[in-house]
């Protein structure tokens, strides 16, 4: 019986290290061969020659800077929209909180096409400057990372006791808008760093509504520059992808860092009273 | 150290969710000063009227006032409480010595008169060296206690406690049941104390408030809530009450167990059938060869278990035709003179006994 739960063991642990193995090929490889082919030249190896050419173009600061504008807009706008509702949702209305998670997925439902195209119709009639500003994207790209904003943030107000924490702060003589700004933000800080990073990344390579609304974004700037300068394409996408990737390291070790040093439950405390 | 000491009033509190009564014309004063235990089984109200004097819930009839003032549409930051939770209720993200000044920060106290005064009060619940730890390194019982510091911290009018012991293990919460105490007596501070744990309200309370169904069913000190329960409820719901079926056979007379008993019967009509609830340690009990038994002598039976529980012993009686046996507390010395299958006759004390209607299936008649 034993050995046979052990054999089940064996052959689950196997399964198991194809699927990373696999999983970390998929993910591995093209990053390898990104870099292969984003740093080297024909006949010369190794080369940052191509990225170079690329920084150097007149369209690269710029587009990195309005990337970057529109990720921190972005967050700001996703923030202020998601936490007072989803505080609200969790401290009076609770029945309603399915109702607004199934809601929340619906952009991952609605086309990029879809969404432009709507848009168009309701703004150039009704508001005809707003979709030439490249900060009407602002609003398009709340909606794309809500699924992943909610869900976050979610997760995080779930993982705290909301309401004691909010009584017990009111009972003290803590106004409401105190209570959120001492209380409830520095307590749902991890789940705040990675709803930022979801929208920072989702931001830096969203290149469907930037190209269909007619703006030019760093990811728009990446797929044109690519059409003739293909190395320096591939050597900027890597950077960008293992620039997020070190950011988002960094950020989330902070934060859990920051966790970690309130986690540990010291047996000796745990006996005394 | 002294605190505040605010009386508190409910007049004519009451309080339903969707249509169901929670608090049921509730009436209640709580003196300066004076720590109050709510008292009662799950469902009976009583942390909805705890709620209801934080200010918490809204009731839907009736005033709660707080030194004579109205305060029944003040918000709960503006009533001047401290509570302590059944939850652990303290702000993760903050020292346990920041939680306790938290109260103070707010009321814009300066940083060296918070510092000194989270110290002081971690030292008066015995955690002065723990100041600088997160929630998350305490243990429940120290989590509490930084819990009341917090509370007692801004100096409450009026001190809740909502079952704030429920979540211990019963070591620890017999001995902070001692220093809530002691701490309070030292401050003085008005206290409602809502717990569902008989021992903790008698042990700790100045006065207790039985509640059953959305009202209060008795409210007196410990001593008279078990010695004089008013009403049935109390009687069975605090201590241990043994349920002998009897009828009513005239004005102040009950048979049980085919002997007459001198007992109030207001309420009830000749031919009643009634319970009859007498405390274990309110039956005298002695060997059947002494003779024959006095006025309130509820008959003869037959010592089946003889349970030795520290101090005491619990005796079980059975007697013929009687659904369940009868438990007699006594003292484990005098206890030492039954063993089993003794004969023994038992004489209820009138004055401690109480009647009942009878529950509808004979079967529900269990010696609580």
């Amino acid at each position: 019986m034993s050995g046979t739960s052990r054999v089940g063991t064996g052959s689950r642990s196997i399964v198991q290290e194809i699927v990373l193995v696999t999983a970390g090929l998929l993910f591995a490889v093209p990053l390898v061969a990104s870099a292969s082919f984003g740093f080297t030249l024909p006949e010369q190896g190794f080369s940052l020659e191509p990225m170079r050419d690329a920084v150097a173009d007149s369209g690269f600061a710029p587009q990195v800077l309005q990337s970057l504008t529109l990720a921190l807009l972005t967050i700001v706008a996703s923030f202020a929209l998601l936490i007072p509702t989803l505080v609200w949702l969790h401290l009076r209305a609770r029945r309603w909180l399915p109702l607004a998670e199934a809601l929340s997925v619906i952009p991952f439902v609605v086309p990029a096409v879809a969404l432009v195209n709507g848009a168009n119709l309701a703004f150039r009639v009704t508001v005809p400057g707003f979709l030439t500003s490249v900060y009407s994207l602002v609003p398009f790209y709340v909606i794309l990372t809500l699924p992943l904003v909610y869900r976050a943030l979610d997760a995080g107000l779930r993982a705290i006791d909301l309401r004691t924490l909010c009584t017990a702060s009111a009972s003290l003589g803590s106004g409401p808008v105190r209570t959120f700004f001492s209380i409830i933000l520095p307590n749902l800080r991890p789940a705040l760093l990675t709803a930022a990073l979801l929208s920072f990344t989702m931001v830096l390579g969203e290149y469907v509504l930037a190209t269909l609304l007619l703006h030019s974004t760093f990811p728009v700037f990446l797929v044109q520059i690519g059409q003739d300068r293909p190395r320096a394409a591939a050597g900027l996408s890597l950077i960008t992808i293992v620039g997020t990737w070190l950011v988002l390291s960094a950020l989330t070790g902070r934060g859990l860092s920051r966790r970690r040093t309130s986690l540990p439950y010291s047996p000796d405390l745990r006996t005394a009273s | 150290m002294t605190g505040t000491s605010a009386d508190v009033t409910l007049r004519s509190i009451s309080k339903s969710y969707a249509r169901q009564s929670v608090l049921n014309d509730i009436d209640l004063s709580i003196r300066g000063g004076e720590l109050l235990a709510v008292l009662g089984p799950s469902g009976c109200g009583k942390t909805t009227a705890l709620r209801v004097i934080a200010g918490l819930e809204r009731p839907d009839r009736g005033t709660v006032h707080i030194d004579g003032g109205e305060v029944t549409h003040r918000r709960i930051d503006k009533r001047g409480i401290g509570i302590v939770f059944q939850a652990y209720s303290l702000f993760p993200h903050q020292t346990a010595a920041e939680n306790v000044a938290y109260g103070l920060r707010v009321r814009g106290a300066s940083r060296s008169r918070r510092t000194a005064r989270a110290a002081e009060l971690l030292a008066l619940v015995g955690l002065a060296d723990h100041g600088a730890k997160y929630p998350q390194q305490l243990s429940g019982g120290q989590q509490q206690r930084v819990a009341l510091a917090r509370a007692i911290a801004i100096e409450p009018r009026v001190l809740l406690l909502d079952e704030p012991l429920s979540a211990l293990d019963a070591q620890v919460r017999v001995q902070l049941r001692e220093e809530i105490r002691r701490i309070q007596y030292e401050m003085g501070t008005t206290t409602v104390l809502v717990t569902h744990d008989q021992e903790e309200a008698l042990s700790m309370a100045d006065r207790v408030a039985v509640m059953h169904a959305g009202r209060i069913e008795q409210v007196g000190t410990p001593h008279e809530v078990y010695r004089r329960p008013a009403t049935a409820f109390v009687s069975s719901f605090i201590g241990v009450v043994n349920r002998i079926p009897g009828r009513v056979t005239g004005a102040g007379q009950v048979s049980a167990l085919a002997q007459q008993l001198d007992l109030a019967t207001a309420g009830y009509s000749t031919g009643d059938l009634v319970e009859l609830l007498v405390r274990p340690e309110h039956i005298s009990i002695r060997p059947e060869s002494d003779g024959p038994a006095g006025a309130t002598a509820i008959g003869t039976g037959v010592v089946t278990a003889l349970t030795l529980r520290g101090a005491i012993s619990s005796l079980t009686v059975v007697f013929p035709g009687l659904p369940n046996p009868i438990r007699v507390d006594l003292p484990s010395r005098e206890a030492q003179l039954f063993e089993r299958g003794y004969r023994v006759r038992l004489t209820v004390h009138a004055e401690d006994a109480l009647i009942d209607a009878a529950a509808a299936d004979p079967a529900a008649r269990v010696a609580a």
